[in-house]
C-alpha cells in the first residue's frame, strides 16, 4: 500500500479514506466525461479533518483534489493520480439558520436543493438556482461561483457569500474565519470573493454562512414566441423599461425551440425564438403585471402568447419546459444521431456572456460559427444578463473531431470577447478554458493580471498542492 | 423473451446516457444512509453498470451497489437523460445472476 | 471495499426463488394467516370483480420474524446447507413462529380494504384458490426465467375460470399485475384496479362519529406515488373524509422509500433507511403516519418498535365509516 494511504488512515481513521478502486473511479469524473485518477478518495467529517489533512499533505507534497458532486464541467474536480480527491459530501450539516438576520450556516457538502427545501418551508429561499441545483453543493458551488435562472435579479454566487471557514495548505492546516454574518464589512481587502470562484485552487471551504432572502409572495411568468430575433430584443428593452421586479428572463432561439418540442414534445408551443419572463410581485398586483407584459409582448410581435399568474400554475403549463429541456434533449439529440447504438453522447455547454444589447448580433454570429463547423447546436440562455449556452455534440468515434471542437470553441470565445462580453460566466475555467482566459486577458491589453493571479495562489498555497494545474494558465 | 446478450446490449444504450450531472443522487435512500457514498447511488450504479459491461471489470462492491438498490425509482423521474434507472439495474442483476 | 451490506446474496434469493416457485410465496405462510381475514365476514363467491390480496399483508408479520432470525443466521456454511435443504423441506417454516397480533392486524387491514369496497358499492367475490403471490421478488432479483413461467402460471389460472377484473390491495401486487405481467404474456387481458381508485371519496357513514382531531402525514409508497401515479387520488379521498394530513420532506414523486424492498438481503442497512425515514415523518410532528403499502407498514412500524404510530390507509378511513371489526 501507498505509504500516504496508511499514514491518512492513521491520520483519519479507515471509514474516511478509500483505496478500492472501483470507489476511486467514481470519484475521479465530472459531468463533461473527463477522467482522472487518484491514489485514494478522503472523506473527511470536520474541520479538523480537513485541517489534518492539509497538514499532511503540506509536510508531504501530496496534491489534494477538493470535489463536491462533481457535477461541474470544465475540468476542476477531476484528481490527478499524484494526490487524493478530498469529497466534502460528509460535511453536509445545515447549522443554523436565522431568519431575523437573513443567513444560514451550511457545511459544504449541502445540496442547493436541500438548502431551499428547507428554508422554502419557512418562505424564504437561497437565490443561486443553477440548472444543476439538484446536485450542486454548497461548496462547489462557492467555489464554481455559480449562477443560475434567477441571476438577472439575483447576480450569482459572489453576491450571497457572508463569511467563510476556510483551510489553507499550509504548515499547520490553518483554519481562517473570513467575513462573518451581516452583510456590511470593509474589512480590509475582500478575501471572500477571491475564494467565491477560484475553483479549489486557493482553500478548502469547510463552512458558509450564506445570505438568505424571501421567497417572492407572487411569480407572474410569461412566455411568447418572435419569428424576429430583433423582435424579441426590442421586447427585452421595453420590459427592462418597465420598471417590473424581473426575476427571470430565458431564451431558447427557434431551432432549438423546434427540435425540443420535437424530440420531447411541450404543452408550450409557438413559432421562433421563445422568450420566457418572470416577474416578482405581490398578490394584489398579479394580474395588472400579467396584463402589463401581455401587452408588452404583444406589441413587440409575439406570435403566439402564455401566461401563468402563479409558480403553479406556470409548471403545470409547462411554461419553463421548452428552457428546462435543453440540456435533455441535446442528449437525445445526441443519442439518436448514433449509427451504433452503443456508442456515447458527449454535450458540451458553452458559458458565454455579453452585454445584452449584443445578443442578436452574438446569436447570429454563434448561428455562423456553428455552420463553418458542421457542429448541430442547441442554443439558449439568460437574456437578462446576456449569458448564453450554446450545447453542442460529438460522438465517441468521432474523438478525431476534438480537435475541431477546440477550434470552434476558440472561435466562439473570440467572437465574445469582441462584443464587450466574457469567455466564462457561471461554469468556470478549468481546464479547458485556459486559452480563454489568456485571450481574455490579452485582449485587454491586461496580461499581468494573470501573474498577479499566480502570485496570488503562490501566497495561499505554497506548494502548489490544491488543485494543481486548475484555472490558471501558465504565462 | 430477449437472450442475455440482446439484454446487455438494450442495457448498455440506455446507460451510456448518463452524462454524470449527479441530479439522481439527492433522492436516492441508500446513498443518504451511507453518507452520499458514490457506490451507494445512481449515478455510480450506473456507471459501474457500465464499467462491467464494456471493461468487464467484476467486483465485490458492484455487486454491493447493485444488491442495494431499493428499485424505488426516485432516480428515473430526476434522470435529464431519460435513463431507465431503476430498471436497468433490476435488469442488469439477471447478467450477475449468471456470474 | 468489501461487502458492507449484502450479505449471503446467493443462498438467500436461492431459498426465496425456490420457495415461490415450488410451494408459492417467497416464505411459509401459515393457512390461518393467509385466510383468517375472511373469519366473520359475508364473502361473496361471485361477483363483477375479484378480490386479489396477493397476499402481501399476510407475509409481513412472516419476513418480520423471518428477516431478523436470517440476518442473525450469519454463518454462511449453515445458510449454503440451508439453502440446499430448502428444495426438500421448507426451511422458512422453522423460524415461521410470528406474532400473532401482527398476524390479526394484517387481517384487519384486510377486512377493513374489503369492506370500504363493498360499501362504496363495487360487486366484488373472492376466490381463496385463485389469490396468489404476484412474484415480486423475482421480478426484483432479476429472475426473468422463473418470473416468466410463474406469471403464465398465475394468470392462465385466472384465465381459466374467466376473471377478467381484479381489484388489489397493494402497491406492489397492483405493479407486478397491471405493468410487469403484460410484459412477459401474450394477450394479456386482465383488468387490474388497485382498491384506491374504486372506493368512494366520501365518507358513507358520516353519522358514525368517530372522528379524533388527529394529524397524520402521509407516507407514498413509490409504486402508487411513481409508477403508478396515485398520489393525488389518495390526498383527495383523505380530504373527502377531512382527515387532516400535512406533508413529510421527500413526497409524492419525490417519496423516500421505507427501505423495505431490500429487507431480505441487507436487513440492518434497510432498517437505517426506514429509521431514516421515520425521522423525516417525526419532525412534521404529526401524531400519525399513514401508510398505504405492507412493506412499508412492516419496515417503518418496525423501525418505531411500536404499532399505533404506523397506520394503514384503510385502517384510517374504516374507524372514520364504522366498518372497524
Ligand atoms: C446539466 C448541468 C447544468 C448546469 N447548470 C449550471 C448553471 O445553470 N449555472 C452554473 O453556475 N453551473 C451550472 N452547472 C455547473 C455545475 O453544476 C456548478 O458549477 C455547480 O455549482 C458545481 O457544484 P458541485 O458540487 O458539483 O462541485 P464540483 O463539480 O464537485 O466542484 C466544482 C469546483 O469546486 C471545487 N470545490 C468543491 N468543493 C470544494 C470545497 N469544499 N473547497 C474547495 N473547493 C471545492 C472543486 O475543486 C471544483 O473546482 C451545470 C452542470 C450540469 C452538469
Amino acid at each position: 500500500m501507498n505509504r500516504h494511504i496508511e499514514e491518512l488512515i492513521k491520520l483519519l481513521g479507515e471509514d474516511k479514506v478509500s483505496t478500492d478502486p472501483i470507489t476511486i473511479k467514481l470519484y475521479s469524473k465530472n459531468a463533461v466525461y473527463y477522467e482522472g485518477s487518484a491514489l485514494a478518495a478522503v472523506f473527511p467529517e470536520s474541520t479538523v479533518d480537513v485541517s489534518k489533512l492539509a497538514r499532511y499533505a503540506y509536510e508531504n507534497d501530496l496534491k489534494i483534489y477538493p470535489q463536491g458532486s462533481a457535477s461541474e464541467i470544465v475540468g476542476s474536480s477531476t484528481p490527478r493520480e499524484d494526490g487524493i480527491v478530498v469529497n466534502f459530501m460528509r460535511m453536509r450539516k445545515i447549522k443554523e439558520i436565522n431568519y431575523v438576520d437573513s443567513y444560514v450556516v451550511a457545511e459544504p457538502g449541502v445540496r442547493l436543493i436541500e438548502l431551499n427545501n428547507v428554508l422554502r418551508r419557512d418562505g424564504y429561499m437561497f437565490p443561486i438556482d443553477p440548472a444543476s441545483i439538484k446536485s450542486a453543493t454548497v461548496g462547489g458551488a462557492i467555489n464554481s461561483g455559480s449562477g443560475g435562472m434567477m441571476g438577472a435579479k439575483y447576480g450569482t454566487m459572489k453576491d450571497w457569500v457572508l463569511g467563510l471557514e476556510v483551510v489553507l495548505p499550509d504548515e499547520d492546516g490553518t483554519v481562517l474565519r473570513l467575513g462573518g454574518k451581516t452583510t456590511k464589512n470593509r474589512e480590509g481587502y475582500d478575501l471572500i470573493r477571491l475564494i467565491v470562484g477560484s475553483e479549489g485552487t486557493l482553500a478548502l471551504v469547510t463552512e458558509s454562512t450564506l445570505r438568505i432572502t424571501l421567497a417572492p409572495e407572487r411569480v407572474v411568468t410569461v412566455a411568447g414566441f418572435f419569428g424576429d430575433l430583433e423582435d424579441l430584443m426590442a421586447c427585452v428593452v421595453e420590459i427592462k423599461k418597465s420598471k417590473l421586479d424581473v426575476l427571470i428572463m430565458e431564451f431558447v432561439d427557434d431551432a432549438t425551440a423546434k427540435m425540443t418540442v420535437e424530440t420531447l414534445g411541450s404543452k408550450v408551443v409557438g413559432e421562433g425564438h421563445l422568450l420566457i419572463t418572470s416577474v416578482s410581485t405581490v398578490d394584489e398586483a398579479a394580474e395588472r403585471v400579467r396584463d402589463a407584459l401581455v401587452h408588452i409582448y404583444d406589441e413587440a410581435g409575439a406570435n403566439k402568447i402564455y401566461s401563468a399568474l402563479t409558480m403553479e400554475e406556470a409548471e403545470d403549463m409547462g411554461i419553463f419546459d421548452i428552457r428546462r429541456n435543453l440540456y435533455p434533449a441535446s442528449i437525445k439529440m445526441a443519442s439518436m444521431g448514433l449509427r451504433d447504438d452503443e456508442e456515447k453522447p458527449y454535450i458540451f455547454v458553452e458559458d458565454i456572456s455579453v452585454p445584452p444589447t449584443k445578443l442578436v448580433e452574438a446569436v447570429r454570429r454563434l448561428r455562423n460559427i456553428s455552420d463553418k463547423y458542421g457542429f448541430p447546436m442547441v442554443l439558449g440562455g439568460h437574456v437578462g444578463d446576456g449569458n448564453l449556452h450554446p450545447v453542442v455534440w460529438i460522438r465517441e468515434s468521432e474523438r478525431d473531431k476534438m480537435e475541431q471542437f477546440n477550434k470552434f470553441v476558440l472561435d466562439i470565445m473570440e467572437m465574445a470577447i469582441e462584443l464587450g462580453g466574457v469567455i466564462s460566466s457561471e461554469h468556470g475555467i478549468g481546464t479547458v478554458k485556459k486559452d480563454g482566459l489568456i485571450m481574455s486577458f490579452r485582449s485587454k491589453n491586461s496580461l499581468k493580471a494573470l501573474r498577479l493571479m499566480h502570485e496570488i495562489k503562490k501566497i495561499f498555497d505554497p506548494k502548489n498542492i490544491l488543485n494543481p494545474d486548475k484555472m490558471l494558465p501558465s504565462v | 423473451m430477449d437472450g442475455l446478450e440482446d439484454i446487455k446490449r438494450d442495457i448498455l444504450r440506455d446507460v451510456l446516457k448518463c452524462s454524470y450531472c449527479a441530479m439522481c443522487e439527492w433522492v436516492c435512500p441508500t446513498i443518504d444512509v451511507e453518507s452520499n457514498n458514490r457506490i451507494y447511488g445512481p449515478r455510480g450504479r450506473i456507471n459501474l453498470i457500465i464499467t462491467y459491461l464494456r471493461e468487464g471489470i467484476y467486483s465485490e462492491t458492484l455487486i454491493e451497489s447493485i444488491y442495494t438498490c431499493l428499485l424505488c425509482m426516485a432516480c428515473t423521474y430526476q434522470c435529464p437523460a431519460g435513463i431507465d434507472i431503476a430498471e436497468d439495474i433490476r435488469r442488469f442483476r439477471m447478467i450477475l445472476d449468471g456470474v | 471495499m468489501s461487502m458492507r451490506h449484502v450479505k449471503n446474496k446467493n443462498q438467500i434469493i436461492r431459498i426465496i426463488r425456490d420457495n415461490i416457485v415450488r410451494r408459492g410465496t417467497p416464505i411459509y405462510l401459515s393457512r390461518w394467516a393467509r385466510l383468517g381475514w375472511i373469519e366473520g365476514l359475508n364473502v361473496d363467491g361471485e361477483g363483477e370483480y375479484l378480490f386479489f390480496t396477493g397476499l402481501m399483508y399476510q407475509m409481513t408479520p412472516y419476513i418480520e420474524s423471518m428477516v431478523s432470525r436470517l440476518s442473525r443466521l450469519n454463518k454462511s456454511i449453515l445458510l449454503d446447507i440451508g439453502s440446499k435443504l430448502n428444495r426438500l423441506i421448507d426451511i422458512s417454516r422453522l423460524f415461521s413462529k410470528v406474532d400473532g397480533d401482527r398476524v390479526r392486524h394484517a387481517h384487519q387491514i384486510i377486512r377493513s380494504i374489503y369492506l370500504l369496497l363493498v360499501n362504496s358499492g363495487v360487486d366484488i367475490y373472492y376466490n381463496p384458490g385463485l389469490d396468489v403471490y404476484a412474484g415480486t421478488l423475482l421480478h426484483d432479483f432479476g429472475l426473468e426465467d422463473d418470473l416468466s413461467i410463474y406469471a403464465y402460471k398465475v394468470y392462465r389460472r385466472l384465465e381459466e375460470v374467466g376473471v377478467d377484473k381484479v381489484v388489489t390491495i397493494d402497491p406492489h401486487t397492483t405493479y407486478m399485475l397491471k405493468e410487469v405481467y403484460p410484459k412477459y404474456i401474450d394477450d394479456y387481458s386482465l383488468e387490474v384496479y388497485p382498491y384506491i381508485d374504486l372506493i368512494k371519496a366520501t365518507n358513507s357513514n358520516s353519522h358514525v362519529d368517530n372522528k379524533t382531531d388527529s394529524i397524520y402525514v402521509i407516507h407514498d409508497p413509490c409504486y402508487y406515488a411513481r409508477a403508478l401515479k396515485k398520489s393525488v387520488i389518495y390526498r383527495d379521498i383523505l380530504k373527502g373524509y377531512g382527515i387532516k394530513y400535512v406533508e413529510p420532506r421527500f413526497a409524492r414523486l419525490e417519496t423516500y422509500c421505507c427501505g423495505g424492498p431490500i429487507e431480505s438481503l441487507s436487513p440492518e442497512f434497510s432498517a437505517n433507511i426506514a429509521s431514516r425515514r421515520l425521522e423525516m415523518l417525526r419532525e412534521t410532528g404529526a401524531d400519525k403516519v399513514i401508510v398505504l403499502c405492507p412493506i412499508c407498514l412492516a419496515n417503518l412500524r418496525r423501525a418505531a418498535g411500536h404499532q399505533d404510530y404506523i397506520l394503514d390507509f384503510s385502517e384510517i378511513l374504516a374507524s372514520y365509516t364504522g366498518d372497524k371489526s
